[in-house]
């Protein structure tokens, strides 16, 4: 520094950079490093973000061990036989037939076998209290009480509303509640006064003896207040219900008495059911409803009876089924043996019968529930009442219910069926099975004191007992007796045989989903079999719902899939036309016309797709579907025609008149397509004579000794199952087997017919199903894959030896190139009728592959317009790809005489082929994550099948239709942002396999 | 160096030019005066000056006094020049008959009424100064010219007496006639075998044993079959640089062309490979008419028969080689061919 200083002038005319510019480098490079590493922070955190959302959903739930409270009363007076089981009654058996913990998880009230309540803190020092619950009961089991007393034979409790019923061994029944009363109150109650509670603390309450409302549980809330939570026992005036006579026989199998033995009680918004059996067999369903008298005071149960036809046991074992249980909609009743026999009852719908008269429930069934060997050994029914859960004696536990079966052969077609298996590790007895009143889910426990939380749809473990919670309990009576879940269903609890209450926290996360019910088929409650469907909400709470994310991501691949098929040859050779075909100066101005196609926003693509293509496609389907046939037939007749004018006219047409010439070709083959698409329509879908008489309703009704053969099987029918027989003049209509009587001449037909058109011909009712036969959509499918194969055999053998006798150019040979033509095409509709008909003689139907029913939102409409939304992408990134071939290249194809369309085929084309591979796939992820014109233009039916009529539901669509629905930080929140990454996977893959796929190929371009 | 588009203003008209008597071919039916409709006003000069389409000689009188030739006025001028050609090239049986064929690239032009005849069977050099035409002459053979917009062309060329650039011309059937070799290798990213037989496959050749052959005889010809023999069914692009030129060499004959046209083969190779490569046209010279351009005079002197000096897109002198180099006519000429200037 000294030296610059000394001696500046040999400095002086050094070059040297500005500290300005340096500082602008710098700055410059900080910028962009912040802006380049921002970018990659911010898709990692996307992505990030979105699997951090998902996650929870995954992770399994876990029950944390709270405490125990020893209950003497509790405790097994004798050593249980056998496992427990609350709807029976036996001696010795102190477990409380009912338990409710309150809302707050402070205390639990239990109503004993001898009629008495008992209510307990759930606290390290609990305090216990016994109360007067049933007035007059007096002992406890067996036909009568020591005092001479009624005694409680059968209990039931519905522990989402907090109702019970009690069956006493004097016939009588008697409805009851059992519930908490939460208040808050600024003042410390006076029976607690000598506390001083801090925040967060409680404190059982104790009023005075012989008042129920005395007692409860008070806390001070943060907010100083001071929360009383009490229980309120309520019970309605006991009731006798109305009895049918016994059946006949039935009483040789049973003992008499008229001690209510089993009871189960339903209890829905709808209606109440009470399902009855009396000691002698005799059962009853009994509509429950509540009078309450002029004068006030307490309501009074009203029972209205209806039969059931129950039948006792004969083959051994007992009688009277060990657990007898109604379905919530009052509609089914199943007898349940310990052997895992199970008799269903049901409804009948009497086919055939000339009365409508309710029967009430019939026999309808006898299923096997487990393998013989094993024992039932306790049993539930799971929320909403349609799902029976059993346990064995290895510790299995199944879900099963009424499910439609087409073959069912049971007067109600359905067939009870196991649908859920859940093994246990430890084969211990399950001895109690409890359900919770919010969801799905359920707690068994088993005899050696384990507890496991599951839920029925997903499969999820929610929570699990660990051995060391034991370890107060004497190991012989660990069993657990009475499991019960908290009203939040945040809490566990479980009563030994020895009386110990034991306390779980249920942390279950996101129990109603899992991977495997979000990816694989789910046998959903009543469905006929397993399934994978998304319906994300329902009418009413019991209601089953259907995360399977597998039809969104199929209609996400259905969507792509039918567009790419639309716009990529359409976008590939519109780019090799431009690029390789169309002189340059005419190539930059289509060109940018082409891309600003792709600033269209899409949703106003979708509003055009729903308000203009969709009806527009409707009217004139027939055209449209023809159009994908005579457009490129007129476009290639055009060529050959092309051929045949002379050079000395051609070569002298400019570029653009080339273009204006293909234009016209195109808008010829377009309205030949229209104009042809009325005579197709009367060619193939013209309805036949019965199809009008059963469209006009002039049927009659085939008995069913006269079905035929294959269809007797069938307890029910729809138009699927019948249409094979539609031939031979069998129809379904209304779901009974018709054959059309009368005559289309018939004025009262005539007129139907000629007002709803029904002699004209249409697509889409055929379409639908209702007329024609298979036919016409198999030619339809076989004419362009006939084509193929005849233009492969011609290729191959005849254009060999028609080489022979033809020169190769000329004249001749652009005249025989048409008859070829004109040839094949005869041939391939030819060969196309024979496929068809052969096809239809298989027994197939062409409406069950791509075609299929209508609906005016369909694929090919979404196919279509997202088409059009992609076509610009491919066709931009294709002709770049097209272009940058070199230009040497071209010369050196084009020098050897090979046409421009030779070159483009066989030396440009396999160059740019990644760059054109690369187009598609970004096209490809542009239409999976396309969401606008799905989302307006499909029905967002999420069904599963390839019918190109019908409408889809995506990922995308999906995210934006029911994210506002979903309560944040819920299951169905997170099972939406599990579809965003499923989204963002699928388009992730296709970008990176596009990218290693063009790397590859880019080596071999590079080499140029 | 003076711009082809030369200002409009008043033309000289006094061009000294004489047409040679002992031409006879030519002058009758060549040229067509006032074809040259161009911007650049070059049409009077051309209807002044009679037949510039014929083949003519420059009176050496005539100019070099000022040291000003009559083809430097023409250039000023804007003008084409009647080119010098040598009287032996006028009697020899032709493929190639340009006739006063000029060429465009949107306003400007860059072919001035070429006329000259390529000799059958012989090798005829294109030489002259970078920008000079010659490349731009000899895609025109071919109408290689037309796929470069904004390019038209008026005149005509004869292949084998039939009209090139006539509209009922088709322009494949041309190119299938005549074979390409360009200054840059440019193998297909295929097959070496599959290279060769690239011209026979497009024409729907598909019989195996045809085309085993004609890949043979091709390679052979261009002294290639020995070292790729035994890998024909390898990638080109993975041979070196003068076997890969010695490849498109091959492609370009494998159809068994008339002429075969050569831009500047040998000015990306070796030594070596350019040895190769002139030994290959000294080899088929009686067979296939080969034009060459080339910036190598030497190279020019060795494998040519004639040689045909172009400069500023013009056709200046046309001779045998050994005229050219040795006792060129014209003072450009001796100028450009003694190494003092271009």
């Amino acid at each position: 520094m000294a030296e610059h200083k000394t001696n500046p002038a040999p400095n002086a005319s050094r070059r040297v950079t500005r500290s300005s510019v340096r500082f602008v480098d710098a700055m410059m490079k900080a910028i962009v490093t912040v802006g380049g590493v921002g970018v990659i922070v911010a898709v990692t955190g996307i992505l990030l973000y979105l699997a951090g959302n998902v996650l929870p959903l995954l992770t399994p739930g876990a029950a944390r061990f709270e405490r125990t409270v020893k209950v003497e009363a509790l405790a097994a007076k004798t050593t249980p036989q056998g496992p427990a089981n609350v709807h029976t009654i036996e001696g010795g058996n102190s477990a409380p037939l009912i338990m409710a913990v309150d809302e707050y998880r402070a205390s639990a009230t239990m109503l004993l076998r001898d009629g008495r309540l008992l209510w307990t803190t759930i606290d390290q020092t609990p305090v216990i209290v016994n109360k007067p619950g049933v007035e007059g009961v007096g002992g406890v089991g067996g036909t009568g009480g020591a005092d001479g007393g009624k005694v409680i034979t059968s209990a039931t409790s519905i522990s989402e509303v907090g109702a019970f019923a009690l069956g006493f061994s004097d016939g009588t029944i008697q409805l009851g509640e059992l519930k908490y009363e939460t208040e808050f109150v600024n003042e410390l109650p006076a029976a607690a006064q000598s506390k001083k509670l801090a925040r967060g603390e409680r404190s059982a309450l104790i009023g005075e003896e012989g008042t129920q409302g005395g007692w409860g549980v008070v806390e001070r809330t943060p907010l100083d207040q001071y929360r009383v939570t009490k229980p309120i026992f309520t019970l309605q005036n006991p009731a006798t219900p109305e009895w049918p006579e016994p059946a006949a026989g039935a009483a040789a199998a049973t003992k008499p008495g008229k001690a209510v033995v089993r009871i189960d009680y339903r209890n829905s918004v709808l209606a109440s059911y009470l399902l009855l059996m009396r000691e002698d067999g005799v059962a009853a369903l009994e509509r429950v409803t509540f009078v309450r008298p002029l004068g006030g005071g307490k309501p009074r149960t009203k029972l209205e009876s209806e039969r059931v036809a129950f039948k006792p046991r004969t083959d051994g074992g007992s009688a009277i089924p060990d657990w007898f249980f109604v379905t919530g909609d009052g509609s089914n009743a199943l007898a349940l043996w310990k052997d895992g026999r199970l008799d269903r009852y049901a409804r009948a719908l009497k086919g055939g019968a000339t009365s409508n008269d309710d029967e009430g429930l019939i026999f309808a069934e006898t299923v096997k529930l487990v393998e013989s060997g094993r024992t039932v050994t306790a049993a539930s029914m799971l929320l909403g009442a349609r799902t029976l859960i059993i346990g064995d004696d290895r510790g299995t536990i199944r879900g099963c219910f009424a499910s439609r079966q087409n073959t069912a052969s049971t007067p109600d077609g359905l067939k009870f069926v196991v649908a859920h298996q859940f093994t246990s590790v430890i084969p211990s007895p399950v001895t109690a099975i409890a359900t919770a009143g919010r969801d799905r889910r359920f707690v068994a426990g088993h005899e050696d004191g384990s507890l496991i939380a599951r839920h029925m749809t997903s499969h999820k473990v929610l929570g699990e007992s660990l051995p060391k919670d034991l370890a107060g309990i004497d190991a012989k009576a660990r069993a657990v007796t009475v499991a019960a879940f908290s009203p939040k269903m945040d809490g566990l609890y479980a009563i030994s045989t020895a009386g110990v209450l034991r306390s779980y926290s249920l942390d279950a996360k996101y129990a109603d989903a899992s991977l495997s019910s979000l990816f694989t088929p789910v046998w959903y409650e009543g469905d006929e079999g397993p399934s994978s469907t998304w319906q994300s909400s329902a009418g009413e709470d019991t209601a089953e719902i259907k995360y399977s994310l597998t039809p969104l991501i199929f209609g996400t691949l259905k969507a792509t899939v039918y567009a790419m098929l639309f716009a990529a040859p359409i976008a590939i050779l519109a780019a090799i036309y431009t690029s390789e075909l169309l002189h340059p100066r005419v190539r930059n101005r289509v060109k940018p016309i082409i891309e600003t196609m792709a600033s269209l926003p899409s949703v106003v693509l979708g509003f055009v797709a729903a308000m203009i293509v969709a009806p527009l496609a409707r009217d004139i389907l027939p055209g449209v579907l023809m159009g994908f046939f005579v457009v490129p037939v007129t476009t290639l007749a055009a060529a050959y025609l092309w051929q045949m004018i002379p050079v000395r006219f051609r070569s002298g047409l400019g570029s653009g008149v080339q273009l204006a010439l293909v234009s016209l070709v195109t808008v010829i083959g377009l309205s030949l397509a229209i104009g042809l698409s009325r005579p197709l329509e009367k060619v193939l879908f013209q309805p036949s004579t019965n199809d009008q008489l059963v469209l006009a309703g002039a049927v009659k009704e085939v008995p069913r000794e006269q079905w035929p053969e294959g269809l007797k099987a069938f307890a029910s029918l729809s138009s699927e199952i019948a249409k094979p027989y539609r031939e031979q003049g069998f129809y379904v209509a209304g779901g009974k087997l018709v054959k059309p009587e009368g005559l289309v001449s018939d004025p009262a037909i005539a007129e139907i017919i000629r007002r709803e058109r029904l002699d004209e011909p249409s697509m889409r009712r055929w379409l639908d199903g209702n007329i024609g036969t298979p036919w016409a959509g198999w030619f339809l499918l076989m004419v362009p894959a006939s084509f193929i194969l005849v233009a492969l055999v011609r290729g191959r053998f005849i254009d060999p030896w028609v080489l022979r006798f033809v020169p190769r150019t000329g004249l001749k040979a652009a005249v025989s190139e048409l008859t070829k033509f004109v040839f094949s095409l005869v041939a391939s509709l030819l060969l196309a009728y024979v496929l068809a008909n052969a096809l239809v003689g298989m027994g197939l139907d062409s409406r069950e592959s791509i075609f299929g029913s209508f609906s005016q939102r369909n694929t090919l409409v979404v196919a279509i317009v997202m088409g059009f939304a992609i076509i610009p992408i491919i066709y931009t990134i294709s002709e770049d790809a097209l272009s940058a071939v070199p230009g040497s290249l071209r010369s050196a194809s084009l020098g050897c005489g090979a046409t421009k369309w030779q070159t483009a085929l066989r030396v440009v084309l396999p160059i740019a082929g990644s760059g054109i591979f690369s187009a598609c796939m970004i096209g490809l992820g542009r239409a999976a994550g396309e969401t606008m014109i799905v989302l307006m233009a499909t029905g967002n039916t999420p069904t599963t099948s390839w019918n190109i009529f019908e409408g889809m539901r995506t990922l995308a669509a999906n995210i934006a239709v029911e994210l506002p629905e979903a309560p944040s930080g819920e299951t169905h929140y997170r099972v939406l942002f599990m579809g965003g990454l499923c989204l963002f996977v699928m388009t992730f893959v296709i970008n990176t396999v596009a990218e290693v796929i063009r790397q590859r190929f880019r080596k071999r371009s590079a080499a140029l | 160096m003076p711009t082809m588009q030369t200002r409009s203003g008043p033309l000289q008209m006094t061009t000294p030019l004489s047409v040679n008597p002992n031409d006879r071919s030519t002058t009758s039916g060549g040229g067509t005066p006032g074809q040259n409709g161009s911007a650049n006003g070059s049409a009077s000069a051309t209807a002044a000056g009679g037949d510039v389409g014929g083949v003519g000689v420059l009176d050496k009188n005539q100019g070099g006094a000022e040291g000003v030739t009559a083809f430097a006025e023409c250039i000023k001028a804007g003008r084409p020049f009647p080119a010098y050609t040598h009287e032996s090239l006028l009697r020899e049986d032709h493929v190639i008959h340009v006739k006063d064929f000029s060429l465009y690239y949107g306003q400007a032009r860059a072919l001035y009424d070429i006329a000259m005849r390529f000799a059958r069977g012989k090798t005829t050099a294109l030489i002259g100064p970078s920008g000079c035409g010659k490349s731009t002459l000899l895609r025109s053979i071919n109408r290689l010219n037309d796929l470069i917009d904004s390019v038209r062309c008026t005149g005509d060329m004869t292949l084998n007496g039939t009209s090139v650039y006539a509209p009922s011309v088709d322009v494949i059937d041309i190119r299938k006639r005549i074979g390409m070799v360009f200054q840059k290798s440019n193998p297909f990213p295929m097959s070496i075998f599959e290279n060769v037989v690239y011209s026979l496959r497009i024409d729907g050749e598909k019989r195996k044993g045809v085309l085993q052959d004609a890949c043979e005889r091709a390679l052979r010809s261009a002294a290639l079959w020995d070292e790729v023999k035994d890998r024909l069914k390898e990638s080109a692009l993975g041979m070196s640089g003068g076997q890969q030129q010695r490849l498109c060499i091959a492609r370009a004959i494998a159809a068994e062309p008339e002429v075969l046209l050569m831009d500047e083969p040998c000015s990306a190779l070796d030594p070596i490979a350019t040895l190769k490569v002139e030994e290959f046209i000294r080899q088929i010279a009686g067979r296939i008419t080969v034009v060459i351009v080339t910036h190598n005079m030497h190279q020019a002197a060795r494998v040519s028969h004639s040689t045909a000096f172009m400069y500023m897109g013009r056709l200046v002198e046309y001779g045998p080689t050994a005229d050219i180099f040795q006792n060129p006519r014209l003072p450009e000429t001796e100028q450009y061919v003694t190494g003092r200037f271009g």
